[in-house]
This record gives structure tokens, C-alpha cells and sequence, in this order.
């Protein structure tokens, strides 16, 4: 028979509630009639509910407010995540993105969709990976719109981070408009985006881009544009994502509707297209993704 | 598709108490966001597996769990994230007495002070109220483990805290277990 007396995992399955019946009962009487047991005992329980105070405790609704941003991101990158697993048309994807939106965004965004694909472009968009888009939505809010950002990465840091798609912050390195807020790789259902988040005249606009290989599944490769060229804007109530692609790259842009010239956001786009143009030269064959799966 | 509220019913309902554990655990309160961020999205990808009924809180910190040291692999480890952010809500709205206040980051400063895995043991042991059979599978690791490591953790944070016990609790053990 185990003595308590010196075996602390017994008192603390004691203490926890763990121990059956049986062995509860024999610590017990143990306990009843020995003095340091009976002090080891209240002071593991007095520890006990003390951690769970002091650990656990907590302003629940502070929490709950202070929480609402990641709550927020979370929905809309679930609701996302089916969005763009669903297949089916552009047009359906594009409603649904956008009713994600709105709905995680309750009161900023209060509209429908508004716009959609203009008739020229929308051929080419058909050809396009759908989901990228709708990640491309996503990383632009959860990250670029909903996140703050420690301040002062030096140029070094910011070409680290996006290691592949470093050549990205060309885009921002001509312009006197144009403030890098952060840089970084955000990855989305496994896809990997080099993230730019900029100021551009006292808005966040954001230039994403990912290679078509990180499971883009692109249909009739064949038609697809071998030149970079702007393919399709999708027009939602107060931003816009431009999408551009180069043969291996999509790249996006996201931009608040308010406030924008169309010129400054036509000069990222160009920068953006000559960015990726930059990229295709360095992509080789070699280029991998973290593996990155679920837990189950 | 009834999944989303569903989701949000079983699983989004536990995500303030996922960021508390994360951040206690990373020290970071951005760290902690990403991880649970990634926690949900994995969750919410494999929830059709998920059987209902079933306990989705211990399902949800497997997947944080098993996140977190995913992250770690690829960060090449990178434990000393120690951030001013991670002041505990606690710390800040739960005490009004000095002696309280000192005795609260006292607790704190030995937690932070165990090693990683007897952290987790204990935090989900005495803060988060699992059984040592849910730790276990949670953690992956066998329950003798947790049994080892939880009363480890303990030990440790009763020898840091036995000399700054303020009044008011029974007094502790003289001398220290073997264990």
C-alpha cells in the first residue's frame, strides 16, 4: 500500500479529484489522522485555488471586448475559407466573399455588392483561381485593415520576412506617396502571399501576391494571358481588389474606394505588375511552400 | 449549411479563454492571437470531422496545442518572447491590496518561470480544470507524464511562493516533499 506521506502525485491526484473511490478514501483516512498530510493537503488546495485565481481570473467582458478584433478576423477568414473552397462561378464567390464581409464587418460595411466584373474583363477572370481572390480579401482585412503593427522594420527585416516575394517593395521604394506600413508572408489555407501594408493619401490599401502553384488549381492554362495585365476588379460597396497576373503570380490590390486617385492606385498597379515581372525572372522550379496542414 | 453557426456555438464560444491560455503560454499577446487565429481556421477545416457532442473545448486545444509547437518547429524556437502586452487582465482589474497586487505577480513570475511543459500541465490542470485523462490526450503524451509533470510544476511553484506567503491562508508544509 502506497503511504501519502511520501508520495506527492497521490495527494495531488487527491487534491485534483483524480484518484478513485477506493484510493480517495484510503488517502483520506490517512489524512484524518496525519497532521503534516492533513497541512500538505490544504496547501496544495490553497495553491490550487489560488492559480486558478490569479491565472484564470480574469475581466471577462474586458476580455470579450478586447477580443472582438480576433473574433472578427476569425469569422471572416472561416467564412472566407468556405467561400473560396466552394467552387462554382466567380459570380457566385463574389457575393459570398462580400456577405462575408459584411457580416464580420457589421456596420462598416452596410451595402450589397455594388459592382461587378466589367464585361471585357470577365473572361479572363474566369481563369483566374477564384479562392486567390477571396484570400487575397481576407489577408487585406484581417491583417491589413483590422491589425496594428509594431513600427520601424528597417528594409532589411521587411525583405527577410517576404523572403520570396521580397522584390515586392520596389512598389513602395520610387514613391514619395506611398508609406510601407508593414511587410510580411501571410499564409491562408495553406497559400503563402507576400503582404504589403501601405498608407497611400491616409488609406490602407494593401499588394498582395502568390504564386499560382501554391495550390492554385488554374484552369486551361493555355488561355491564360502570358503578359502581366490587369484582369478583373471586383467592385465591392467601399474597396476595390484589382487582380494581376504574370504566368506563375497573382498579384492583387486592394484599395478603399473613398478618397483614392485612380492615377496613384494605376501607378502601384504598374509598379506592382513590374514587381512581379521581377519575380517571375528570379521563380525557379525550386521554389516550395512550408508544408502547412491541419491538425487532425 | 448550418455549419457556421454550429461552429460558432461549439467552438468560437472558447476562443477568449483560448487567447488567455496562448498568452500565458507565449508570453505575447500577438503571438497569441496568431495562434489561436490559426487554431480556428484548422478547426473550422476539419470540424466536419468533428463529432458533436463530443468535447469541442478539449478538441480546440489539441489543435492549439499542436499549433503552437508547429509554430515553434518553424520558428526554430524562439521561447523568450516575453512581452510588456502580456500583462494579465488580472493584474490589472482583479486586486486593489499592495500585498495582493505583489502576492499576484509573485504567482505569475514563478509560472513563467517553469519550463514550457509543466506549464501547459498546470495550466490546464489547476487554471482550465481538466481531468489528467483529457491533458493527456490534449498533450498527446501519457497520463503518468501529466502526473509527473503537474506535480513537478507544483513543487516548484510552492518553493517559490512558500517564502512570500502573505497572511491570510493556512499555513504551509514546513520542509518539502521528495519528489
Amino acid at each position: 500500500m502506497i503511504d501519502p506521506c511520501s508520495d506527492t502525485e497521490t495527494l495531488d491526484g487527491y487534491v485534483s479529484g483524480e484518484l478513485d473511490a477506493k484510493a480517495a478514501a484510503r488517502v483520506a483516512s490517512h489524512v484524518a489522522g496525519c497532521r503534516r498530510c492533513a497541512e500538505d493537503v490544504a496547501a496544495r488546495a490553497a495553491l490550487r485555488r489560488e492559480l486558478a485565481e490569479v491565472l484564470g481570473g480574469e475581466d471577462v467582458d474586458g476580455m470579450r471586448v478586447l477580443n472582438d478584433p480576433l473574433r472578427r478576423r476569425v469569422v471572416t477568414a472561416m467564412e472566407a475559407t468556405d467561400a473560396a473552397s466552394s467552387g462554382g462561378s466567380w459570380r457566385a464567390v463574389v457575393p459570398l466573399a462580400a456577405a462575408v464581409v459584411i457580416a464580420a464587418m457589421a456596420g462598416w460595411w452596410s451595402a450589397r455588392v455594388v459592382g461587378d466584373v466589367s464585361s471585357e474583363s470577365s473572361a479572363a477572370l474566369t481563369l483566374v483561381d477564384q479562392a486567390a481572390y477571396a484570400d487575397a480579401l481576407v489577408n487585406h482585412l484581417a491583417c491589413g485593415v483590422m491589425r496594428s503593427f509594431p513600427e520601424g522594420s528597417t528594409e532589411a527585416e521587411s525583405r527577410k520576412r517576404l523572403g520570396h516575394y521580397a522584390a515586392i517593395l520596389e512598389t513602395v521604394a520610387g514613391s514619395s506617396e506611398l508609406e510601407l506600413v508593414h511587410a510580411h508572408v501571410c499564409p491562408n489555407r495553406g497559400r503563402r502571399f507576400g503582404h504589403l501594408v501601405l498608407r497611400l493619401q491616409g488609406e490602407t490599401v494593401s499588394v498582395l501576391v502568390t504564386d499560382k502553384s501554391e495550390g492554385a488549381a488554374l484552369p486551361r492554362a493555355d488561355r491564360i494571358p502570358t503578359g502581366s495585365a490587369i484582369v478583373g476588379v471586383v467592385d465591392f460597396p467601399t474597396l476595390e481588389l484589382a487582380g494581376l497576373e504574370t504566368p506563375s503570380l497573382m498579384g492583387f490590390i486592394a484599395t478603399p474606394k473613398r478618397g483614392l486617385e485612380s492615377r496613384a492606385v494605376a501607378e502601384l498597379a504598374t509598379e506592382l505588375n513590374r514587381a512581379m515581372r521581377a519575380i517571375e525572372g528570379n521563380a525557379g522550379p525550386t521554389f516550395k511552400r512550408e508544408p502547412e496542414r491541419s491538425a487532425q | 449549411m448550418r455549419r457556421g453557426p454550429e461552429f460558432e456555438r461549439a467552438a468560437v464560444v472558447h476562443l477568449d479563454e483560448l487567447v488567455r491560455v496562448a498568452t500565458r503560454l507565449t508570453r505575447s499577446r500577438s503571438l497569441a492571437e496568431d495562434l489561436v487565429q490559426e487554431t480556428f481556421l484548422q478547426a473550422w477545416r476539419s470540424f466536419d470531422r468533428y463529432e458533436a457532442g463530443t468535447n469541442c473545448r478539449a478538441w480546440l486545444y489539441k489543435i492549439l496545442f499542436h499549433v503552437m509547437s508547429q509554430q515553434r518547429r518553424r520558428a526554430g524556437r524562439q521561447p523568450n518572447h516575453v512581452a510588456l502586452e502580456a500583462a494579465p487582465a488580472s493584474a490589472l482589474g482583479s486586486s486593489d491590496a499592495p500585498a495582493d497586487v505583489l502576492r499576484t505577480r509573485r504567482i505569475q513570475e514563478a509560472f513563467d518561470a517553469l519550463a514550457e511543459p509543466q506549464r501547459s500541465v498546470l495550466l490546464l490542470a489547476d487554471v482550465e480544470g481538466f481531468r489528467y485523462r483529457e491533458i493527456a490526450e490534449v498533450l498527446e503524451i501519457p497520463v503518468g507524464t501529466v502526473m509527473s509533470r503537474l506535480s513537478r510544476a507544483r513543487a516548484h511553484m510552492r518553493q517559490a511562493l512558500v517564502s512570500t506567503r502573505a497572511c491570510g491562508f493556512p499555513r504551509a508544509v514546513n520542509g518539502s516533499k521528495g519528489g
